[in-house]
């Protein structure tokens, strides 16, 4: 494949796909996605051809092609007035719309019915090109009033004093990356006969890829922000592009003066150069766009920022609902069942001394299961606000051992403790901090039936005296088992509500463990090896009030 | 002919359940996870069927199955479970389950749905 046809492949393949992307996924409103797929069809139709056209050096198809093709061109200044005006404006411009189709579809018909728009081909080094015909200045004319009309609107739009600032901002991005999509009519003078390279592909591809990026994230953030990077992206890129095409231009008539052949390696070393040399360019231009754009207001950025952030979390939230509905659906399905099934045949077997004995015991079990469950949600949804009390880390955790002490004997559980030899005292809400031990040593228990060895270590991180200059000291405290371990996939859900590895959990216990420490901006992590035992390290900040 | 029923269900409650509503009319085995339940299938050579849970600590109810089809390709398995999900349900036919049964079950379900492989 020549490689003057590889980037109008690229452009109309990238074209097509988001557009459909851009059709299927975005939020946006119907027609305005219409409108932005035409803009892509019309593109990928065009490059699409140019991209035949480059391979066939010599072929009798050549004319037709190019007349193909070059219906995509015409109807992109009507496809781009389409999308920004519904876009901005919804149906106000619908007759103006239809009205530059209208004209489209005449040029078209020239076009097709005529040599007036394109009379025949130059031929140059990377392949066939159109050449323009005797009314094709006319077209031209109608471009640039269409162009002129987009501008207008835009700019009437960021203008608009009644217009809400994220429909200004947005309007005054969708100019800047048209202006720079501008650029590609520079392809024009090769239609009257210049003898360049068309990179015209290089501002458009960009452009447009940009702005579908931009939809699609519609679903998540505002428009605007991701045309702010993309016109970042777009600059860089037309910067690299220039210069690169230009250093190649030199070094190939070097090279060819000199050596007497061309290496596509060169090239290739050329472009991967350039790109990482102008990369530290990004932040400049990022700083450059934000001031001519937003007119120097970082605030703006990071006011959308945290609204995007609220939105993630937001979703979030209705995801961890959904997943505690479904858990607690579950949980109370199966003691419900049991109590179901018994009371179904209490009438007949009323008598029967035996059912009567296991229904008293089925029954009180699967009564307490469901309170249980009740009271661990109640915890789980409302933490009860922060009660702080300067608490010994140490006799807080000998408090927690002493209330499992029962089950520790008789699991032949064997209690070894590292404490500091100081005292370390920290702001606390004694019963949840206690809560959230029990879940983890009851745990920690649970994993060893047949004894072994509880170790529980306590110690400080960092000077208890810091200066001004060093980091917060932090308390770890480190709870291990040698019980039967959780395997990696457990390891990472295991904080997630209603997941259990025991028959009997609820699977909140270690979501509710988790909750209390981030509550006390503390962290905890687990390590596990499977049949070797499990490791929970809580980290709390030191505090001395 | 042998109507014998094997039960596999981690929650006492749920096991205590199937045998009122089934041990009347055929023999039972209770097992509470996956492991007992091959053991049960390999000691017992005339079970007929088998009520499999999904959510179970240690080894899930699907791979329980997978396991069983695996040694015995013409075991009939139903699987009893509280998730109704079309994913999990889909699956479980896939892997070859004859039915599903979603908890909380109705004795006559129970009994119904054993009836057709059971004598
Ligand atoms: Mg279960």
């Amino acid at each position: 494949m020549p490689i003057y046809a590889i980037p109008p492949l690229i452009s109309s393949l990238l074209f097509i796909s988001l557009g459909i992307f851009v059709l299927k996924q975005s939020r946006a409103t119907q027609a305005s996605k219409l409108a932005f797929f035409l803009q892509c069809l019309a593109t990928f139709w065009w490059q699409f051809t140019w991209f035949l056209l480059f391979q066939i050096p010599d072929n009798p198809f050549v004319h037709q092609l190019i007349k193909i093709g070059y219906s995509g061109i015409i109807l992109i200044p009507a496809t781009f007035f389409h999308f920004f005006a519904t876009l901005l404006y919804g149906k106000k411009y619908l007759s103006i719309i239809k009205l530059y189709y209208l004209i489209s579809f005449v040029f078209l018909t020239l076009l097709h019915n005529s040599l007036l728009i394109i009379n025949g081909t130059y031929f140059n080094h990377f392949g066939h090109y159109p050449k323009a015909g005797i009314l094709h200045p006319l077209y031209l004319t109608f471009l640039i009033t269409v162009v002129i009309h987009n501008i207008y609107i835009l700019y009437n739009k960021q203008k608009d004093q009644q217009t809400n600032n994220q429909d200004r901002n947005q309007a005054r991005y969708l100019l800047a990356g048209f202006s720079i999509y501008l650029i590609a009519a520079s392809d024009f003078l090769v239609n009257y006969g210049f003898k360049f390279y068309p990179i015209g592909f290089i501002f458009i591809s960009i452009y447009l890829c940009t702005n579908t990026f931009a939809i699609v994230k519609h679903q998540l953030m505002d428009i605007r922000i991701v045309i702010q990077k993309s016109l970042v992206y777009t600059s860089l890129f037309a910067i690299i592009s220039i210069t690169y095409l230009s250093i190649i231009f030199i070094c190939e008539s070097i090279t060819q003066y000199f050596l007497g052949y061309q290496s596509p390696f060169f090239r290739f070393f050329i472009a991967f150069f350039l790109g990482i040399c102008l990369l530290p360019f990004k932040t400049h231009l990022q700083g450059l766009v934000n001031t001519f754009f937003i007119h120097g207001n970082p605030c703006d950025i990071a006011v959308q920022n945290e609204y995007l952030l609220k939105e993630v979390a937001q979703k979030e939230k209705f995801k961890a609902v959904a997943t505690l509905a479904s858990g607690v659906a579950h949980e109370i399905k199966n003691p419900l069942t049991a109590l179901k099934t018994f009371v179904e045949f209490l009438p007949q077997k009323k008598n029967d001394p035996e059912f009567m004995q296991r229904f008293t015991i089925i029954a009180a079990k699967e009564f307490d299961r469901m309170e249980n469950l009740v009271k661990q949600l109640l915890d789980f949804s409302k933490p009860s606000p922060l009660n702080f009390q300067r608490t010994n880390i140490s006799q807080l955790l000998d408090d927690v051992i002493a209330l499992n002490s029962m089950r520790i004997k008789e699991n032949n559980i064997k209690v070894i403790k590292h404490y500091p030899t100081v005292t370390v005292s920290i702001p606390l809400d004694q019963n949840q901090i206690k809560q959230a031990f029990i879940n983890i040593i009851q745990n920690a228990i649970d994993a060893m039936p047949d004894g072994g060895t509880l170790t529980i270590g306590v110690r400080v991180q960092d000077s208890l005296h810091p200066t001004p200059y060093t980091l917060t000291p932090k308390i770890i405290i480190s709870i291990t088992d040698t019980g039967c371990g959780i395997d990696k996939e457990g390891q990472k859900q295991i904080f997630e509500p209603f997941y259990s590895q025991k028959s009997q959990g609820t699977g909140l216990g270690l979501s509710i463990t988790y909750g209390i420490i981030q509550e006390h901006q503390g962290k905890i992590t687990v390590n596990s090896i499977l049949n070797k035992g499990t490791t929970f390290e809580i980290t709390l900040p030191y505090k001395k009030t | 002919m042998s109507n014998k029923i094997l039960v596999c269900d981690d929650e006492e409650g749920i096991r205590e359940s199937l045998k009122l509503i089934l041990a009347d009319n055929h023999e039972l085995i209770l097992t509470d996870n996956g492991e007992q339940c091959i053991d049960a299938l390999k000691n017992n050579s005339d079970i007929k069927l088998v009520l499999l849970d999904i959510k179970m600590p240690k080894v899930n109810g699907l791979d329980v199955l997978k396991n069983i089809k695996e040694i015995y390709p013409d075991m009939n398995v139903i699987i009893v479970t509280g998730y109704k999900s079309v994913e999990t349900a889909s699956e479980a036919t896939q892997l070859g389950a004859a039915g599903y049964i979603v908890k909380p079950f109705k004795s006559d379900e129970i009994l119904e749905t054993v009836k057709k492989y059971v004598s």
